[in-house]
């Protein structure tokens, strides 16, 4: 086993390779799996403040004043908790018309 | 091609794939380090550092592979205006420069104890450095615009420009005389390399790929996300 890890007397060298390798990928790995977490975190709780029909209807009647009120997506909370159990839903939505932009 | 144009197609697709490359990619590692560190052989003239070549080589491939496919998508992009041909390229960047790092690194660390020094000026070592440079300046530029169509498409021109050095890199032990090695696995006439170095070899290439699929999808979700982002709060911002 000693012999295994001595590596011809080039264990610097090869294990730092292979040490570095790890480090690279599983880094890359988790920095891109923290990072989808963090988003589609965001994008929930954004999509949480949207009221439905206003996804549905555009700006039909309501528009001006409700747009201001949501300025950054938490302040339609309030209004967004009607519409959390639709939350899965609007997801769906959005995922498709994600698609036509 | 133009079936898997629509995100919602690609993201059905991807969580299906996902699973499956990711558990491949797993067992893949860890057949490929088992043969890589404790099966094969060392080398006759290079002795155990000749291991370094099984994380090297893989790396290597990685990075030429990972420019060219978004050199591919850059074109796609520019041409038909596919939609996921930027995402693929933005996601795919980071990992390929991560790959061409560790190629460079471990090229240091194999060259120090057998050519007798970390670095030369040389074709091989110099192009790749430069894919380097092309990794990183392609990921700054992207993201130097206020408008990210913008970015995306100076992001794409530039890929299709240092498309050239892809090729330089490939036939520069060919072309120029050079401390490294000319190819040994992908050459006419077949493989110089024996098999219980080329099993491990192929292995940890295979490895190397399917993690870069498994990763690339998550990094791609994760674009598809932000954009969905920006474009909510655009309306928003814009009550309209």
């Amino acid at each position: 086993m000693a012999d295994f890890f001595h590596m011809g007397g080039y264990a610097i060298y090869v294990w730092s390779s292979y040490g570095l390798a790890l480090l690279v990928l599983t880094g890359l790995l988790l920095a891109s799996l923290s990072g989808l977490r963090r988003k589609e975190r965001m994008l929930a709780s954004l999509e949480q403040g949207l009221p439905r029909r206003r996804r549905r209807s555009g700006a039909a009647s309501t528009g001006d004043d409700a747009g201001l009120t949501m300025h950054h997506g938490k302040a339609g909370k309030d209004k967004g908790a009607d519409d959390a159990n639709d939350g899965g839903d609007g997801a769906d939505g959005g995922g498709d018309g994600g698609g036509g932009e | 091609m133009h079936r898997f144009a629509n995100p919602a197609r690609f993201l059905r697709l991807a969580a299906l794939v996902l699973p499956w490359v990711s558990v491949l990619s797993a067992l893949l590692f860890a057949a490929g380090l088992y043969l890589a560190l404790f099966v094969s052989p060392e080398d006759y003239q290079q002795g155990d550092t000749v291991r370094i070549m099984y994380v090297h080589v893989p790396a290597a491939w990685m990075a030429m592979f990972t420019y060219s496919s978004m050199a591919v998508a850059a074109a796609c992009a520019l041409v038909w205006r596919h939609p996921l041909a930027e995402i693929y390229s933005k996601a795919a960047a980071p990992l390929g420069a991560g790959f061409t790092l560790l190629c460079l690194v471990t090229g240091s660390l194999w060259g120090e104890p057998m050519w007798g020094t970390w670095w030369v000026w040389d074709a091989r070592l110099t192009s790749v450095l430069i894919l380097f440079f092309l990794y990183l300046g392609y990921m700054a530029l992207v993201d130097a615009f206020d408008d990210p169509q913008r970015g995306h498409r100076a992001g794409s021109i530039l890929l299709l420009v240092g498309a050239i050095n892809v090729p330089i890199i490939k036939f520069s032990v060919d072309w120029w005389n050079t401390l490294h090695q000319p190819a040994s696995v992908l050459r006419m006439g077949g493989p110089a390399i024996h098999g219980d170095m080329l099993w491990p070899l192929l292995i940890l290439a295979l490895a190397f790929k399917t993690y870069f699929v498994a990763t690339v999808i998550l990094r791609m979700r994760a674009e598809l996300a932000e954009r969905k982002i920006q474009t909510l709060r655009l309306t928003q911002a814009g009550g309209v």
